[in-house]
């Protein structure tokens, strides 16, 4: 919907996309797995894969914003950023 | 893309990740049983992850994409979807410094009614921009 992606490129192309999809979909069944468990399990590797899920989904974010912030951009901006990139 | 939908969404942006770095402290301190004041945050990361970007995220996109107005200003006044921005920001603020540093008891009730104002505004300017360009028959 946002736009500012090349209609040349194709899904697999969108390594930001997929990072944040693998990224915060791993991180949510890491989660889910491993939270109800963090007090009645007295093992320190749950606690370990606990935070791992927390900073794959805060690396999700990360990532997704980054992808996103230069596609927030009006049409005067995204020309701009065109010429850039031809320049580079 | 006008200017004020890109405020809001950016600006959802920052909070997601503010958010998202209160969530993984809220995380490491349950893990770990360390940074007990990060508890103290808890109220804060729901108020920005809920309202800041959520909310302002489909706000700021729905000012941007529903269907525009054929005569006059394309959007209506802009100055309405400043003082959404202005008033849902304000109110959201207020919130979040409340659980951090109390200026008085009444911010979070200040902090709400800011947030309702913003989005009574917001539903007054975009009302009659949900419609169909199909005739009725």
């Amino acid at each position: 919907m946002f736009p500012g992606r090349p209609k040349t490129d194709d899904i697999k192309s969108n390594a930001t996309g997929w990072i944040t999809w693998i990224a915060l979909n791993s991180g949510l069944v890491l989660r889910f797995t491993t939270e109800p468990f963090v007090y009645s399990v007295s093992s320190g590797w749950i606690s370990h894969i606990l935070v791992l899920s927390a900073i794959l989904q805060l690396l999700a974010a990360i990532v997704y914003v980054y992808e996103m912030w230069f596609r927030v951009a009006s049409p005067k901006q995204r020309m701009k950023q065109k010429r850039n990139e031809r320049r580079s | 893309m006008p200017a004020e939908s890109r405020f809001m969404i950016k600006l959802s942006f920052l909070y997601l990740v503010v958010g998202f770095v209160i969530g993984t402290m809220l995380i490491i301190s349950k893990a770990y049983g360390v940074w007990g004041f990060a508890w103290q945050l808890l109220p804060v990361h729901i108020e920005m992850m809920l309202t800041g970007w959520i909310i302002q995220l489909t706000l700021g996109t729905a000012y941007w994409i529903f269907p525009r107005f054929l005569e006059g200003s394309p959007r209506g006044n802009a100055l309405y979807v400043k003082i959404v921005a202005g008033l849902l920001n304000g109110g959201i603020m207020l919130i979040c410094l409340h659980h951090i540093v109390e200026i008085s008891e009444y911010d979070t009730v200040i902090g709400r009614l800011l947030e309702v104002m913003a989005v009574a505004v917001f539903i007054g300017l975009h009302w009659k921009r949900v419609v169909s360009f199909r005739k009725s028959p």
